[in-house]
């Protein structure tokens, strides 16, 4: 329906992005390997499988990344760790994303109910948003969906802040006021206007909350809530790996929170190269 | 009766903060637009023209008084109506660049108003007029695939012409349209627009501070000055014998643009601004 | 006039632009050559998308990465190749050495702060010691300058409350706030009156003449050309195809566009002729 007469062919030019930015295509890179490796490559070892013989040992031509107290083997199970976390994560985001950004637009409409519902965001941000989530996951008895909402909660007004801002400011600018004066519909004003001036920062947060799910997952389940063992997760393996670290065996943890440290680096670096990219052809 | 009446307009920009003065920027503005009529309005930089422009176009509301097209009220239409009203009528912004929405074709954003209000042309007739008016205002077709910071600011203006046009609206507001053009293109310019005008019958509203422009293209003149009107007359009229010490200051500060004869003005005779040069030269 | 010297401010030689699109890499500026001397002032005339602004972004390093600049020289006196110059460092030369008033003058206000703090953010950038008070001040006394009536109302003001003229002129005061030897203007004052134009001119040329700065200033009006400018470049389809003094070029030009230009000067009393 909205179909264009022309248009201008470019959007996010992604190669060119990468290019200029070693450390995102480096991120995008490690993050795809990761995934593709924990869905389809053939793993040395069970990731669920244990081993009485072989506990705790070194990492080594063995297991390369050693084993934890049960004979896991660390490398196949922070491998297979990604499968659940980031397929979580990346559920998380595009639930937060979509509730977000339609709460958002409501949120920066004129009116009354977009006044009300400001007043009830920064009552619902009041409360310790995480402590909110560890209970709602629990109390469902660890239902994966749940870490799901628990990850929107915690970003959906995020988004509802940075797009009503967004948009705030937009409303403001003449090509708005051009639009208005042509007598292009309050949707026309959104879907083509709008939007398209704010997906750029609306990709960047996207990025960054990918890396915040990534984080709280892991503290969820370091606390013993969400994924439940035996299926391998980062936070679960910090958790079991830590009581190891003061006996010298670093590497259970410390495999696990190197993976989340650089998927959080990773998003954090193509947020950045998205940033810049906007921030560039918008001047 | 005139297509476009504009009632004692008031209008007032509140204060932000606390503290701030508000803007009276139209003390009771009153005038009128004929069809095929050009209608200049002149005056001091922050003196209303804009807001004027915006008012007659109900993109802002007013405090008071009554804008009317047609005899129809802006002020009375609900939401839908005033939408369709639209097709009427057009404004060409001050600012080209602002104006245009920076992520859209050139091509689309000529293509809007066609789409908005004649969808039944259909894709291709309204490809065809796109490209076609942008040949009229002086710009390869192949500018409607790019984006608009990919353009200069005479080319950006250029766009913001063709959008107000291509609908063959009734009444337009010109706001400054020509100001970053070179002389060529702006004579090509204004010469469009007086054809379309004799073709449709267009109501111009045209803005401007380029004085040899106004006399070409006006057939009235309104001066404004502290958010008020305080003379219109026939274009001819004006410039034989202005009247209000603003406008002729605003006369006699004309530059010459042959360089053998140097200027005679020096900026206000000695006073600090404009403002103290008229205050002091109004009779008490 | 009185304080120009042969001594030079600026010398660019053969500046070219290019830019890559996605449908072709084009040329808008095709070697451009501009010579400016102290205490002088140099128009550049040209028809809309010949390439003046891109030249001068061009040497002020402000277009976008998707372009090449190249130069033989664009010496800045007091300074040296603004080409060999990190982009990054000419954020110090741009404010501090070179004025610039940019075309579109809400594309240079920051849409989000206050019209004081963009004063007091540039004059704390140049490592010059202000206090927001004094800054303040100084802002006041700049606007106050360029004819703006009720200065500190605009100082507590964000860009979208002001008139295009206004805008206009609070960049000028901006580009001026620090002094800068040289000062590049594009089109600075198409949104305003003829009664602030002169007051304006009449200012900067003060500025320009009395203290051995000088100025490059794009304008397509050509009354300001002859009334304010020494040397004049006229530019046709990226390239210079005319330059001399104002009293050469005006008077007698010799280029064909230029002799069209000339003879588009419409003349007063006369009515638009919509036939041609
Ligand atoms: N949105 C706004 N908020 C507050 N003040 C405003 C707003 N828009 C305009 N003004 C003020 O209203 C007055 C008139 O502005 P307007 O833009 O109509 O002037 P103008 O005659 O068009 O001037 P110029 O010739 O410089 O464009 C100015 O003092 C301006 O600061
Ligand atoms: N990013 C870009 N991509 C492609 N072409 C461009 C780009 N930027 C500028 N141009 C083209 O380069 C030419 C020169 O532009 P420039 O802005 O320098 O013109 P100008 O002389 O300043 O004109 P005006 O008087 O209208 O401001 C124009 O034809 C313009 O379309
Ligand atoms: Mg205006
Ligand atoms: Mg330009």
């Amino acid at each position: 329906m909205h179909d264009d007469v022309f248009a201008a062919r470019r959007g996010v030019q992604m190669r060119r992005m990468l290019r200029q930015h070693p450390g995102a295509a480096l991120g995008v890179l490690f993050i795809l390997v990761l995934l593709l490796a924990s869905l389809f490559a053939p793993l040395p070892y069970d990731p669920m499988g244990i081993d009485g013989g072989a506990t705790l040992r070194s990492p080594g031509g063995e297991h390369w990344f050693g084993t934890d107290g049960a004979g896991g083997d660390v490398f196949s199970r922070v491998i297979y760790a990604a499968r659940v976390d980031l397929s979580l994560a990346l559920a998380g985001t595009v639930l937060s994303l979509v509730v977000g950004v339609l709460l958002g637009l409501a949120a920066s409409s004129k009116g009354k109910g977009s006044e009300r519902l400001v007043r009830g965001l920064d009552a619902f941000q009041a409360f310790p948003l995480l402590i909110l989530a560890l209970a709602l996951v629990s109390l469902s008895g660890n239902k994966l969906y749940m870490v799901v909402v628990a990850i929107a909660l915690i970003n959906v007004p995020r988004f509802m802040r940075l797009l009503r801002s967004e948009v705030l400011s937009l409303r403001e600018s003449r090509f708005i006021e051009a639009a208005t004066a042509t007598g292009a519909s309050p949707r026309r004003i959104i879907f083509r206007h709008l939007l398209p001036n704010v997906w750029g920062i609306v990709l960047v947060q996207t990025s960054l909350t990918v890396a915040n799910a990534i984080v709280v997952i892991a503290s969820l389940s370091f606390l013993g809530i969400g994924v439940s063992p035996p299926t391998p997760s980062w936070g679960s393996m910090i958790r079991d790996g830590a009581g190891n670290m003061s006996s010298g065996e670093w590497w259970i943890a410390g495999f696990a929170g190197l993976a989340v440290v650089l998927c959080v680096l990773a998003f954090n670096q193509l947020a950045d190269a998205i940033g810049d990219r906007t921030a560039r052809t918008y001047r | 009766m005139s297509l476009v009446e504009i009632e004692d307009v008031h209008k007032v920009f509140p204060a932000r903060q606390r503290g701030g003065e508000p803007v009276h920027a139209l003390k009771g503005v009153s005038l009128h637009v004929n069809e095929g009529e050009t209608l200049a309005v002149i005056g001091e930089s922050g003196s209303g023209k804009s807001t004027l422009g915006r008012v007659a176009l109900r993109l802002i509301d007013v405090d008071s008084g009554a804008v009317r097209i047609d005899g129809k009220d802006l002020g009375a239409m609900d939401a839908n109506t005033l939408r369709r009203q639209r097709a009427d009528m057009q404004l060409v912004f001050q600012e080209p660049f602002e104006s245009l929405n920076p992520r859209m074709a050139i091509g689309a954003i000529v293509a809007e108003p066609l789409q908005i209000h004649q969808p039944q042309l259909g894709t291709t007739e309204i490809r065809r007029q796109v490209l076609s008016t942008l040949e009229h205002v002086g710009l390869p077709q192949s500018f409607a695939d790019r984006l608009p910071g990919e353009l200069s600011g005479g080319q950006q203006q250029r766009v913001g012409i063709a959008r107000a046009i291509i609908s063959r609206p009734r009444f337009v507001v010109l706001d400054e349209p020509t100001s970053s053009l070179d002389l060529s293109i702006r004579a090509q310019i204004l010469a469009l627009l007086a054809e379309l005008q004799r073709e449709y019958s267009m109501a111009y509203l045209f803005v401007s501070h380029d004085m040899h422009t106004v006399e070409w293209v006006s057939d009235r003149i309104a001066v404004m000055y502290l958010g008020e009107i305080v003379e219109t007359k026939p274009t001819r009229e004006l410039f034989d014998a202005p009247e209000h010490p603003y406008t002729q200051t605003l006369l006699s500060a004309r530059l010459s643009p042959d360089p053998r004869e140097p200027h005679a003005y020096k900026a206000f005779a000695g006073h600090k601004t404009v403002r103290d040069a008229v205050e002091n030269q109004e009779p008490a | 006039m009185n304080a120009q010297s042969e001594e030079l401010a600026l010398e660019v030689r053969n500046l070219a632009v290019s830019i890559k699109t996605p449908h072709g890499v084009v040329h808008p500026v095709k070697g451009v050559d501009l010579t400016v001397h102290k205490g002088e002032i140099v128009g550049i005339v040209g028809e809309s998308g010949c390439g003046k602004s891109t030249t001068i972004k061009g040497l002020l390093r402000l277009l976008p990465a998707n372009s090449t600049v190249t130069a033989d020289k664009a010496q800045l006196a007091g300074y040296g190749d603004l080409l060999a110059t990190p982009v990054r460092r000419m954020r110090e030369v741009r404010g501090a050495k070179i004025g610039f008033v940019a075309q579109n003058p809400f594309g240079s206000l920051n849409p989000i702060y206050k019209i004081e703090r963009q004063f007091y953010e540039l004059q704390k950038a140049h490592k010059t010691k202000v206090s927001r008070k004094e800054s303040r001040e100084i802002a006041l006394r700049m606007l106050d300058g360029v004819g703006i009536v009720n200065p500190a109302r605009v100082l507590d003001g964000y860009a979208h409350q002001l008139s295009g003229g206004m805008a206009q002129r609070v960049v000028i005061a901006l580009a001026t706030t620090l002094s800068p030897q040289l000062l590049i203007a594009d089109e600075p004052t198409t949104g305003l009156d003829a009664t602030v134009q002169a007051q304006i001119l009449d200012l900067i040329s003060g500025f320009v003449h009395q203290e051995g700065r000088s100025m490059v200033l794009v304008t397509h009006d050509l009354g300001v050309i002859a009334q304010y400018c020494q040397r004049v470049v006229v530019m046709y389809d990226g390239q210079v195809v005319e330059h001399g003094s104002v009293m050469d070029v005006m008077v007698e030009p010799q280029h064909p566009y230029t002799q069209r230009l000339i003879a588009s000067v419409p003349k007063p009393g006369e009515k638009l002729d919509v036939s041609r």
